[in-house]
């Protein structure tokens, strides 16, 4: 049955042409930020060359930048994408079919998370590219690359369980969008919020969604950021299931 | 009596009152048993509290108290266990514009679990049912609000449920689709229990067993046995 789900939210979100949209976005801009990284890595590469100093490494000076921004434009369409889960539905009533039907609220929530998070993952197909460019003529760091590709797997499916734990409390698309976006924004602001307070202190970032990710994209693989991700997408989805078993719309 | 199709047990719900609805729907010990083959037709005015009474038997709506056994199975208990014997068609209909027809039958019969051999001829007998053969790969998005309201209905009839709950089910019917729908209805009846919500009661009086009208938001309701 999740597959099921899974499948049919996928297929809905290429239906709607939603997923072309935000690819075609998603492909212009990082092909604008690779070719303005490539270009800089080529200049300070000749200049290292001129100077005999040590050679520039592509995955660091070129890939490391171009994940970072992968991570915050993920940032700002998850929220658009995961709005069709629950807000959309409720909205065009169609979510009455599945509380009608023969399935328990785990499975609605996990099918729809998985996938919207496999439709998302169509987006990770332009960095794929790059990267895919890039070893065919360097020698790339591939314990960061790896690093890294999991890193943004396990933002995304964060991001994706707030976002939907956020549209399974809200009946009006643009409300569930602008609230999403603030909660993200919220969690990922803590560390700077935290740094405010008490520069030496870093307890705040803790909590900050993007402060787990800086490791990841580093190459480091911590137990503590994998922690994070996978507790945050629990309860978010957790909170979602909960959300759906109390379906509180109908309710006049 | 509790193993009927359809049994319903001192219903109580009160809705909320807010500043816009100065007299909300309430509804006190309602209790009724629609048996396979039985029809209960829901009428009253609007705003009487149609619709809701068929979101609480659907287990969309908890009722303060009393309970919904569907086979049995209390739908607000064992709600994926009673579901599986349910078909409704609510008010607003469930469909996905993007979707062809086919296609969304055929997720419609994954969703009640029909096996995988028997979705392909499950999805083809309700389209025959519904005479939408010739609609079936077209969107749903281009379909008229009659055509609309037709694949609905092969949505709620697709598994061939136990209890059949349909909210307006003539809506945007034209009168020879009435005519047809009546048929259908007359066909599926002696397998399932229906619960009709309508605001033409001719239009279904032939099925009625039992009719159920609801006065001032449900607090007054009248139930009686139809003799056609």
């Amino acid at each position: 049955m999740i597959y099921t789900l899974a499948q049919h939210e996928c297929k809905l979100l290429w239906k709607s042409g939603k997923i072309f949209h935000v690819l075609a976005f998603c492909q212009g801009i990082l092909s604008f930020i690779a070719y303005w990284l490539l270009e800089e890595f080529y200049t300070k590469s000749q200049r290292s060359l001129l100077e005999q100093d040590t050679l520039v490494d592509i995955t660091e000076a070129v890939l490391h930048p171009l994940f970072a921004w992968t991570v915050l434009l993920f940032f700002f369409i998850t929220p658009l994408l995961a709005v069709s889960t629950f807000t959309q539905e409720r909205k065009s009533h169609t979510l009455t079919l599945y509380l009608s039907a023969p399935i328990e609220a785990y499975r609605l929530v996990i099918g729809k998370f998985l996938g919207t998070f496999m439709a998302q993952c169509f987006l990770l197909l332009p960095i794929f590219g790059i990267s895919l460019l890039l070893a065919l003529q360097h020698t790339l760091d591939s314990g960061q690359l790896l690093a890294s590709y999991m890193g943004i797997f396990l933002f995304l499916g964060a991001v994706l369980s707030m976002a939907i734990g956020v549209a399974s409390c809200c009946k009006e698309p643009l409300m569930a969008t602008f609230l999403s976006f603030s909660v993200l924004l919220g969690f990922s602001l803590l560390e700077w919020v935290g740094r405010l307070i008490d520069p030496a202190c870093d307890y705040f970032a803790h909590f900050s969604l993007i402060y787990h990710c800086k490791n990841f994209l580093s190459g480091v693989l911590s137990s503590q950021d994998l922690i994070y991700y996978i507790l945050v997408m629990i309860s978010c989805l957790a909170f979602s299931i909960m959300r759906l078993k109390h379906e509180p719309f109908f309710q006049r | 009596m509790q193993t009927s199709s359809l049994y319903v047990e001192k219903l109580s719900y009160k809705a909320r009152s807010s500043d816009r609805i100065q007299d909300p729907f309430h509804i006190q010990d309602l209790s009724f048993i629609v048996k396979q083959g039985q029809c209960l037709v829901l009428t009253g005015a609007n705003g009487s509290g149609k619709s809701t009474t068929l979101h609480i038997l659907a287990g969309l709506i908890r009722p303060c108290q009393g309970r919904v056994c569907l086979k049995g199975l209390d739908i607000h208990r064992n709600g994926p266990a009673a579901k599986q014997y349910l078909g409704l068609l609510p008010e607003m209909l469930t469909l996905y514009p993007a979707l062809s027809i086919h296609d969304y039958l055929s997720f419609v019969s994954k969703l009640h679990a029909i096996p995988k051999h028997l979705q392909g001829e499950t999805v083809d007998q309700a389209l025959e049912d519904l005479r939408l053969q010739s609609y079936a790969s077209v969107p749903i998005h281009q379909l008229s609000r009659g055509l609309k309201q037709r694949v609905g209905l092969a949505q709620a009839i697709l598994h061939r449920p136990a209890v059949l709950l349909l909210d307006e089910p003539t809506n945007g019917l034209d009168p020879k689709e009435v005519h047809h729908f009546q048929a259908l209805l007359a066909r599926l009846k002696p397998h399932t229990a229906m619960v009709i919500s309508t605001h033409h009661f001719n239009e279904v009086q032939s099925l009625c067993d039992q009719r159920l009208s609801l006065h001032s938001k449900g607090i007054q309701y009248d139930l009686y046995a139809c003799t056609t």
